[in-house]
């Protein structure tokens, strides 16, 4: 299973019942079409010449448009940097009149940190030859990127409208790309999905770390692997950051974010350990009381039912014992 | 809070569900015997659908006390009749994997008797307005077709079975892919005693996944025979261990 990141919230499932629109659900973003959609972008300056566009800690839904992961800009000599795009053509072209706005310059380089349609799928809307993805991310949205686009139509309707899949045209690799004045660290990592970029920009200190880290939000697992991930927190623990800009949730200097991360991994993989070492199903290991420190964490059961989903029959179909026939 | 078995306001002949189709569903499934709605039967469902071909479901009916036969139906599935278990010295529960076509009413149906008692409760599609749904590449893993992974638990109510066979179950509906699929899983004690016999229908995910709870039992092993539709019989044998220190889930306290 890949590909499908975040999903709508729990609250617009449970209007959706209390109206009794069940099997017709699919009136409710019909119906939405009719007011047009604007996503208004807040920038929060982050360092000087750094802004970050926060995405709300929610799953995607027809409301907010899939806008929940964060987006960030950079100003260059040689124009505008963006790390990740956010989640439609709208978003991105909304974006870079943002980027523009801000730098009085126009969109040099977007790299892209990962597959997942709220961070990827606004660079639609922009040249491919200013896009950047490792290689990896450059296959995975030739082979998925069509049934990702189609899944955000499915939930967030209308706004996404004259979205495509992005080609991004430059691979970003390992090591330092110069642009204008900044120094982009670039980190090819995985445990997210299968090709996390990172990027650190040694003149601010900025690390820009996708979603190997979310902060104050829980991680999602659809495409984890979770000893890579753990050793790419590892590899992100090691760069000697200033701030951190996770991919979700609030910029810090230090390493909460990682940290936090870490101990979320932890935690769902020994619930979901000790769910099947006791012979539970997936509806009985959802089930399991959370620790007390999540409670800070938004979306922290329903990210974590979705996870036992995930990881619960991957190790049923290894570690259950294999009978003799 | 948990539904007492004399309780008689938990019981009603109006569907809570308000699906249309249900009637004529139970006239097909329920045998002409007559149905109670009845929240003793529980329906356990995900918060979300993660995955159309892989939902889990459980299904507890425990508080009826002895069950003759126990029904998981979807409402607006092709082929609404998902699962039949009969607990012959088993309990009535049963955790598995489905596939679901669209939002749907997941009900289960346990017969005592003459009289049925149905719980169930309504399923989001995922995609349907509320979710994004994953993108799947169906791989059959031909080589080890037939291949059984078993665990059993002994409890203090009896034994806990835990199994997962590969094997796909197709529903012979798409061009060149005939009907195959696990017909009958039967589960017996060393001496040959049948304890559950699950029939499964093509709404069952690939690779069937179950969650059974056998009474208590003084054998030591248990026998699992399964059969597909083309006639393929698959056996194994499953040692039941001795009961171990009841280890409940987490309540060492954490910090991040
Ligand atoms: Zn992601």
């Amino acid at each position: 299973m890949r590909a499908a990141d975040l999903l709508p919230a729990g609250a617009t499932r449970r209007r959706c019942l209390a109206l009794g629109l069940g099997a017709a659900a699919a009136i409710l973003p019909a119906a939405s079409r009719a007011a047009p959609r604007r996503y208004a972008l807040e920038p929060v300056p982050v360092a000087e010449g750094a802004w970050t566009i926060y995405g709300a800690a929610e799953p995607i839904t027809a409301q907010n448009g899939g806008a929940i992961a964060n987006v960030s800009i950079l100003d260059t000599r040689e124009g505008a940097v963006l790390i990740d795009a956010g989640p439609s053509h709208r978003y991105g072209e909304a974006l870079e009149a943002l980027a523009r706005s801000l730098t009085g310059k126009p969109v040099a380089h977007v790299f892209l940190t990962h597959l997942h349609a709220d961070h990827s799928l606004g660079a639609s809307a922009f040249a491919p030859e200013t896009v950047w993805a490792g290689a990896g991310l450059r296959s995975d949205l030739k082979r998925f990127g069509n049934d990702l686009a189609s899944g955000m139509y499915r939930v967030a309707g209308d706004w996404m409208r004259g979205t495509g899949v992005p080609a991004p045209a430059r691979e970003a690799r390992e090591g330092v790309e110069e642009v204008g004045e900044r120094r982009f660290r670039l980190l090819r990592l995985a445990g997210h999905t299968a090709e996390d970029l990172c990027l650190f920009e040694e003149r601010s200190g900025l690390l820009f770390a996708g979603d190997l880290v979310f902060l104050d939000r829980a991680p999602t697992t659809p495409d984890a692997d979770l000893p890579r991930w753990r050793a790419a927190l590892d590899t992100l623990a090691g760069i000697g950051h200033g701030r951190l800009v996770p991919g979700h949730g609030p910029t810090e200097a230090g390493r909460r974010g990682i940290d936090q991360t870490l101990a979320w991994l932890d935690m769902i993989d020994g619930r979901i350990a000790s769910g099947f070492e006791q012979g539970l199903d997936v509806t009985e290991t959802m089930a399991l009381p959370l620790p007390g420190w999540t409670e800070g964490v938004a979306v922290a059961r329903y990210e974590y039912a979705r996870s036992v989903m995930h990881l619960l029959p991957r190790i049923e179909g290894e570690r259950l014992p294999l009978l003799d026939a | 809070m948990p539904a007492s078995p004399l309780a008689p306001n938990a019981s009603t002949i109006r569907d809570p569900l308000d699906s249309p189709l249900w009637p004529s569903l139970a006239e097909r499934h329920l045998g002409g015997r007559p149905a109670l709605f009845d929240d003793r039967v529980a329906v356990m469902l995900p918060p979300v659908t993660e995955d159309q071909t892989q939902v889990p479901v459980t299904v507890d009916a425990r508080p009826l006390g002895a069950v003759d036969e126990l029904l998981v139906i979807a409402d607006l599935n092709p082929f609404p009749l998902t699962l039949r278990l009969r607990p012959g010295a088993a309990q009535p529960f049963v955790g598995l994997r489905m596939k679901i076509e669209q939002g749907t009413p997941i009900r289960a149906a346990a017969r005592c008797g003459d009289l049925w008692h149905v719980g169930g409760r309504y399923l989001d599609a995922a995609g349907g307005g509320c979710s994004v749904p994953p993108v799947i590449e169906k791989t059959v893993d031909w080589k080890n077709l037939g291949a059984l992974r078993a665990r059993a638990w002994r409890e203090e109510e009896g034994v806990r079975l835990r199994l997962r066979m590969t094997h796909p179950l197709d529903n012979g509906m798409i061009a060149n892919v005939p009907l195959f699929i696990v017909e009958t899983l039967r589960v017996s004690d060393a001496s040959g005693r049948l304890l559950a016999e699950v029939s499964l229908s093509e709404a069952v995910a690939d690779n069937p996944t179950l969650t059974l709870i056998l009474d208590r039992t003084g054998s030591d092993a248990l026998i699992l025979a399964a059969r597909n539709s083309a006639g393929s019989d698959f056996r194994a044998r499953l040692p039941i261990p001795a009961p171990g220190p009841a280890a409940r889930a987490g309540s060492q306290p954490e910090s991040p």
